[in-house]
């Protein structure tokens, strides 16, 4: 029962975790994710229920639904990338600065030796730009 | 106390989790998912504490206090065009929300950034 309960909510940690930091970082939210993983964590071995399935529930059901909607929200706004989801979701899992860097450079302009941070990565969940 | 100071530090959390998964659109996933934590957090705080049930008015409160904050943080940095202030903007999100979100939406479209109705 609590191993259930404690995969539901690691399961939404990690789409909040995802959706904080794709398509690139926020800051503030992603702390907060953080802040609850580590608080629920803390909290379990307050409370005694410190075996490793319960943790490993939470903890299992925070990374593999992170991976799986980082996937989905890059399959949705970044199709260029030419990958399935399931490829999304390992490279997201693995090596997530490489996504991010290739999706901000669709953004500069091709001869830019600046990496200034453009504002307009804020708006990009746009299917398309003309 | 430290009840109370405990539901009003969820509203907070759950305030800035949802005004992320708000703005400058709706995400319904991660908004439930932050709904869901904030309030399964909530229940158990009043289950298992002895405090009184009324602090899930004090939780409210900081939801509704962060979520504005946070809101108007995001649009005056995605969003400066708008020519509002701060100060501004947060006014517009307790008076009129659709404002800068009307605003923001008339200009992808101008910009031929806007995106067909998915999500």
């Amino acid at each position: 029962m609590l191993v259930f309960g404690l995969l539901i909510a690691g399961s939404c940690v990690g789409v909040l975790t995802a959706s904080a930091r794709v398509p690139h970082v926020r800051v503030l939210p992603s702390v907060i994710c953080f802040a609850l993983a580590i608080g629920t964590v803390v909290a379990l071995m307050g409370a005694g229920r410190s075996d490793a399935v319960t943790i490993l529930a939470f903890l299992g059901g925070m990374f593999v639904s992170s991976s799986l909607y980082s996937g989905l929200i890059w399959v949705r706004i970044f199709p260029e990338g030419q990958r399935t989801l399931l490829q999304f979701a390992v490279l997201d899992f693995v090596n997530p600065p490489v996504l991010r860097r290739e999706y901000a450079s669709r953004f500069e302009p091709a001869d830019s030796s600046t990496n200034n941070r453009q504002p307009v990565s804020d708006q990009t969940d746009v299917e398309s730009l003309s | 106390m430290i009840w109370t100071l405990a539901a009003f530090a969820i509203g907070l959390l759950t305030g800035v989790v949802a005004s992320d998964a708000r703005t400058p659109h709706t995400r319904y996933v991660p908004l439930l998912s932050g709904f869901a934590l904030g309030i399964s957090l909530m229940l158990i705080l009043v289950f298992t504490t002895p405090t009184n049930p009324y602090v899930g008015f004090v939780f409210l409160f900081g939801e509704i206090l962060s979520s504005a904050f946070y809101t108007a943080w995001i649009w005056s940095r995605i969003f400066p065009e708008i020519g509002l202030s701060y100060g501004q903007i947060l006014g517009q999100e307790f008076a009129h929300p659709s404002y800068v979100r009307r605003q923001y939406s008339a200009k992808l479209y101008e910009e031929g950034l806007a995106r067909p109705a998915t999500d």
